[in-house]
């Protein structure tokens, strides 16, 4: 019972209340959809696409992320930026919260109830349904354009407009012509798991190292496909799904599983030990 | 008074952990680096003795191998990504602390508004620059440990990547270091600029890890600008991402005076603004 009390609050105060949870999501997918909708239209109107691009198109545009980067001196590296800033606001986004409750209001419930497991449960469950929430908004603004546009809602994705837009050299993929779920899924799962990993990180480092160390993280996993690197689940291009050489959909699966359940239980141990007296 | 309390804030943001911490974080960075780019001189080195033909000296010189002369590896990736935040996080946030906690009212009580927001404008923008430049300093004598310093020559501008119509390639094949000198110095100015704005947005947020990645953003929609203006490959277009034309050489398009010194000044005019005249006219007590 005090659990779903706290997730009620967490959920409210987190992200009903957090405006910028709400308006980022549709400012990024309206901004990529301007983007991506005029790039479909100039490569149509130049004949080198032969057909509209759909919502999968979309989709792939704002999570495909990059193919295989080969570093040499005419070649350099130039990160995807689109899927940085998608998969890099919602850690920032959600950055504040659990530290503004800890040292505010948050504190004195948690004297009052003396049960730090329950309110670090609390803030795991806001943090993955405020992640999902920002990524479901995300598409759902995709959505509703494509509808207002008229244009195709569909899984479907086109590969010339792909190889076009991200810029596929001799890079081998794989000739795909709609999306399935689990493509679909597995970006999310891994933003929630890296948004799980940093607020974790915030109890050993300070908030802005743990966002750094994120920062990080998406980078260098943008320069090298690895499947060491988390961040590679988190990009469509790299699946060896689309990618030859790419990474695999089901071991992104259990990384990202394992991940965020480590992080949780990473941060329930810290936090039992944390001096929520300490200001920051 | 406003000679005394320059001295003092900018002994407070350079004797500061955070500082310290960045950069220590942004040396570690650059050796990567470093590592990376040694080793391939050295495989390039052996190769060439194997092979007994031209050595090509000039297309691998210290010039085209340190952080900020080659656009291709992981630590130049990493470093011209997360430099907002480096140069942010020594003293960008201290004007949120001090209002926090009070030290504003005392201070201006003593000094005035104007001269505590002018010693607090210098010290930020300052630690930003030094920050930012003592890093690729760093990068650029470990890596003359290992690499000589040969002049390029404009035969190899597809290994230097610096091109005829590079910003200053005349320099770069002439006076390599002066070249190298001029870098430092827009970067140390861009990037004091870039502290300057975490300490604008000081004035709108009490968080001050909030204010130090703030600027991230801010450059990284400029940044995401280019998508909407580079929209064909026919037009010869100039770098207006601070992310890559802070870099000495280019990672695509060419860096232009124009778009750095117009962009230099939007900033200037911006942090100076929120910081002397926006925050000035705002009641602190």
């Amino acid at each position: 019972m005090k659990f779903i009390k706290y997730l009620l609050f967490d959920l409210k105060q987190g992200i009903l209340r957090n405006k910028a949870m709400v308006f980022a999501p549709i400012v990024i997918a309206a901004t990529a959809f301007l983007d991506f909708a005029s790039k479909a239209h100039r490569l149509l109107l130049d004949g080198r696409i032969r057909e509209s691009v759909s919502y999968g198109d979309y989709w792939f545009y704002l999570y495909g992320g990059m193919h295989k980067y080969t570093p040499s001196p005419g070649n350099g590296f130039r990160f995807p930026v689109v899927w940085i800033v998608v998969f890099l606001v919602i850690p920032f986004v959600l950055l504040n919260y659990p530290f503004k409750d800890l040292y505010g209001v948050g504190q004195q419930i948690l004297v009052g109830s003396g049960r730090r497991t329950v309110w670090w449960l609390s803030k795991c469950c806001w943090n993955f349904l405020g992640t999902v929430m920002y990524h479901m908004l995300m598409q759902l603004t995709g959505l509703v354009l494509f509808l207002v546009f008229q244009m195709n809602v569909s899984n479907q994705i086109h590969m010339d407009f792909i190889n076009l837009v991200f810029e596929v050299g001799h890079q081998e993929v794989w000739n795909r012509v709609a999306l399935p779920l689990s493509v679909l899924l597995l970006p999310v799962l891994v933003s929630t798991a890296i948004s799980m990993l940093e607020m974790t990180l915030s109890l050993f480092l300070k908030p802005m190292f743990s966002f750094f160390a994120v920062a990080v993280l998406f980078l260098a996993s943008a320069y090298l496909l690895t499947p060491l690197l988390v961040g590679n689940y988190a990009m469509a291009f790299r699946y060896n799904w689309m990618l030859k050489e790419g990474v695999s959909i089901n071991v992104g699966f259990g990384v990202s599983i394992g991940l965020l359940l480590v992080s949780a239980l990473v941060g329930l141990v810290r936090f039992r030990y944390y001096d929520i007296l300490e200001s920051e | 008074m406003l000679k005394r309390m320059i001295r003092l804030e900018v002994h407070k943001a350079l004797r500061n952990k955070l500082f310290y911490a960045s950069i220590i974080v942004g040396c570690a960075i650059t050796i990567i680096a470093l590592i990376y780019n040694v080793g391939i001189y050295q495989d390039a080195f052996a190769m060439m003795n194997i092979a007994d033909g031209n050595p090509e000296y000039e297309g691998f010189s210290l010039f085209n191998h340190w952080i900020g002369g080659e656009p291709f590896s992981l630590g130049t990736a990493i470093y011209f990504f997360v430099f907002p935040l480096l140069v942010a996080m020594p003293y960008g946030w201290s004007y949120c602390e001090e209002k926090q906690c009070g030290y504003v009212k005392e201070a201006v009580v003593r000094s005035g508004k104007k001269v505590y927001f002018l010693s607090k404008y210098i010290a930020i923008f300052l630690s930003g620059g030094l920050a930012m430049v003592i890093p690729l300093v760093f990068n650029f004598l470990t890596t003359a440990m290992f690499i000589p310093a040969v002049v390029p020559s404009p035969v190899y501008c597809t290994s230097t990547g610096v091109f005829f119509n590079s910003l200053m390639s005349m320099l770069y094949y002439s006076m390599p270091f002066l070249y190298v000198l001029f870098y430092l110095a827009i970067d140390f100015v861009f990037c004091g600029l870039i502290a300057c704005f975490s300490y604008g947005v000081t004035c709108f947020v009490r968080n001050r890890a909030i204010a130090v990645i703030l600027p991230l953003f801010f450059l990284l929609a400029l940044h995401y600008s280019r998508q909407f203006l580079f929209t064909s490959y026919d037009i010869s277009n100039r770098e207006i991402s601070p992310m890559y034309f802070l870099r000495p050489v280019s990672a695509w398009a060419q860096a232009s005076w124009t778009v750095i010194i117009v962009e230099t000044v939007v900033l200037f005019v911006i942090t100076v603004f929120l910081s002397m005249i926006w925050e000035r006219s705002h009641e602190i007590y």
